[in-house]
Order: C-alpha cells, then structure tokens, then sequence
C-alpha cells in the first residue's frame, strides 16, 4: 500500500481489517431476522401456554388477523429504524414519530376490537399478578427480539442514535405484544394497561441500550 | 449517474471487495469534499480536520452499508455529518463550550455566487448563513447532490432540501447585494 496517501490511522485500520465485505441492505436483513426469529418464539410460546381459551369467539381474523397487523406494523417500524442508520438513506425524524404513533395506536385499537369480540376478565384479586406476569413475558420476548434488531445497528451509522434505536425497540415491542396477543385472552382495560406498560418499558429500555451501544462504538476521538 | 460518480462507485465496490489501492483511491477523491463538508459544519479547521480523520475510520468499519451502485457522496457526507453530529453531542455531555476560532477556516463557495464578490466577503456570508441552509446549498450547488439524496444525507424531506437550498442560495445573495449597497 502506497504509505504516502493515507494518514497512519486509517493504514492502522486497513491492517486491522481489510477482508472483503458483501454490500448490506441493513433494513431488509434486520426487519427479515426479526420476522423469523417470531415466526420461531410464536410455536415455542404456543407449546408453552397453549393458544388463548377464546380464539373460537375470536375468529381468525380476530386471533391471527389482529396479531399479524401488529406485527407488519412493528416490523416496519424496525425497518425504518435500520434505514435511518444506512449513511445517506435517513428518513425524517417526524416519518419515525408518525410510524410510531400509527403503531402504538393500531396496538390499543386491536385490543379494543378484541375486546369488542370476546369478554375474558381477569379472576377476582388476580388482576396485579396476571398484570405482573403478562408484562414480564412481553418485557422478556421484546429484550430477545429488540437485541437482535439493534445488533443490526452496530454494521450501520446515524447521528441520531437515541432516536434510531427506540424505533427498533418500539418495533420488537410491538412484535412481542403482537405475539403474546395469540397466548393472552383477557381483555379486561386494566390488563390492557399491563401490557402496554410492559411494550413501552421495554421500548425505551431498548432504545436506551441501543443508543448507549451505538454511541459507544464511535471511534475514539484524537487526543 | 455523472462519469465521476460511475467512477467513485466502482471504487467503491473494489474497495469492499479488498482493494487497498480502491481505498486511497476513495480517500484520494472524498477527503478533500469531505474537508469542507466538515468545515462548513463546524467553522473550525482544526476540529474538521479531527473530524475528518474519524469519518474515514468510521467509514472503513460500516463500508459494508453501501450498496452499488448507488452514488457514493450521500453515504459518505451521511457518514461525515453522523459524525459531526456525534462529536457535538459529545462535547454537549461534556460541558464543553463551542470554541470560537480567530482563524476562521476557508469554507466551500457555491458556483451560483462565486462571482458576486471578493473573497472575503464570500467567505463572511457563507458563515453567516445558518447551518440548516449551508447544508443544503453546498450539497446541491457545490456537489450536485440531488434533492432527494440531500433528503436522505440530512435525514429530512426531500421538499425541505429544496426549500433550504433556495432560502440560502436568496439569503446568500442578499447578503452579498446588502454588502455591495453598503460599499
């Protein structure tokens, strides 16, 4: 290598890595890893828990319907999230936020169509421990399915990192509510509550590592 | 696509391919535009040059994000401009005040004006201009980035490019047409 062109650390750098690289389209191969990895998590959860008691009432429409919508739905926001980290492919910031917005919304309508179809309380007193539960095991799939979407991150680049991986962590979020929803039959507000709350604190949880994750591979400044 | 930028993406794909001759070649034909993307950024040489350096490294380690064969400049002012933007929230966390060079660095001037005035005067209303707006003028009057690819770079629409490319191309002019009648 002709030593006069680069400066030392980028010749550092080829040195430390010059094997050849496959051009990456980071938002086909995040959004498609994080549809399969459902498409595995969903038969483990249903051989785990057993399909919602009330899927008759349901439909299929109600039951598969509702929960491929929501997760279309956060698959494109994981996929919009990857694209605004491909240098010179950034989408608007407002783009995100109405994606965003469309997500959480189809979220809480989908639960209220669900609600519409078919009434399964929860039993007399057990309204915080189901709440608990149902939550962790939403918080839990999204951490799996929010990992692999902001690992993608790290091949990409974007100067807004805070903002890039809450969109994937909303995105797995929704996945994980979209998936429990087929496992999950009770329908009563405050329940909705619980699991909204365990796919906004997983959200922001994953943003949050994923921001801090990104920013922390940014080359070291020169002294 | 313009022969250079059929050129650079050729380049580019030998350079992912593992050609350390394709990466000068990269370095060659993007350090200098990228050293004045980044001065424009930042009003400050010293800390475009810092810059410029870690857009390289930063560069070399996602070259894998860019897909032939599309243009080269919108990933790469992508990149520079992710890195500014990272360095300036850096320096936020850090309690750092923006230092005001007394050396102002030479910034890139658009064809459009060039000959409206000296030098000088060129020089003061380019920084004067807001950063939103000398953004958008020098990647579509200077580098020819398309509105759409400024869009894609800034992270905004592509109507926005265009309205701040036309508000500082006008601003620009009647900075120079406001210094001229004070002449």
């Amino acid at each position: 290598m002709n030593a006069s062109l680069l400066p030392a650390a980028l010749q550092d750098a080829w040195a430390e890595d010059s094997a050849p690289v496959r051009p990456t389209n980071l938002t086909l191969r995040g959004s498609a890893s994080v549809g399969l990895l459902a498409l595995v998590v969903l038969p483990l959860l249903v051989t785990v828990f057993g399909l919602r008691p009330d899927r008759t009432d349901l439909g299929l429409g109600g039951l598969w319907g509702f929960s491929t919508i929501e997760i279309a739905l956060s698959l494109a926001l994981v996929a919009m999230g990857l694209r605004s980290a491909t240098p010179g492919r950034s989408l608007p910031f407002a783009l995100l936020q109405a994606l965003a917005l469309l997500g959480l919304g189809a979220h809480l309508a989908l639960a209220a169509l669900t609600r519409g179809s078919s009434h399964f309380p929860v039993a007399e007193g057990k309204a915080l421990g189901v709440g608990l539960f149902c939550a962790s095991i939403e918080f839990g799939i999204a951490l799996v399915v929010g990992t692999l979407a902001t690992w993608q991150l790290r091949r990409g680049s974007t100067g807004r990192p805070g903002i890039v991986a809450l969109a994937c962590g909303l995105g797995a979020a929704l996945t994980a509510d979209g998936l429990w929803r087929a496992i999950c039959p009770y329908t009563d507000p405050s329940h909705l509550a619980s699991h909204t709350s365990g796919v906004l604190l997983a959200a922001l949880v994953l943003g949050g590592a994923g921001s801090l994750w990104v920013r922390g591979r940014r080359p070291p400044p020169n002294a | 696509m313009t022969e250079e930028s059929s050129e650079l993406a050729e380049l580019m794909a030998r350079y992912q391919a593992g050609s350390s001759e394709a990466f000068e070649g990269i370095y060659g034909a993007l350090s200098n535009p990228l050293r004045s993307w980044l001065r424009a950024l930042t009003l400050d040489a010293s800390k475009a040059d810092d810059l410029l350096q870690e857009t390289f490294l930063h560069l070399h380690r996602v070259r894998s994000t860019y897909r032939p064969p599309r243009p080269v400049r919108p990933w790469a002012f992508g990149i520079a401009r992710n890195v500014f933007l990272m360095a300036r929230r850096s320096a936020g966390r850090r309690g750092r005040r923006e230092h005001v060079t007394d050396d102002p660095p030479e910034l890139p001037v658009p064809p459009a004006v060039q000959d409206l005035a000296d030098r000088e005067r060129l020089q003061s209303a380019m920084r004067e201009l807001p950063v939103d707006q000398r953004e958008a003028v020098l990647l579509h009057h200077l580098w020819g980035l398309s509105f759409a690819e400024i869009g894609g770079t800034l992270g905004i629409r592509e109507g926005t490019a265009k309205v701040r490319a036309h508000r500082g191309i006008h601003r620009l002019r009647d900075l120079l047409g406001e210094e001229e009648g004070q002449r």
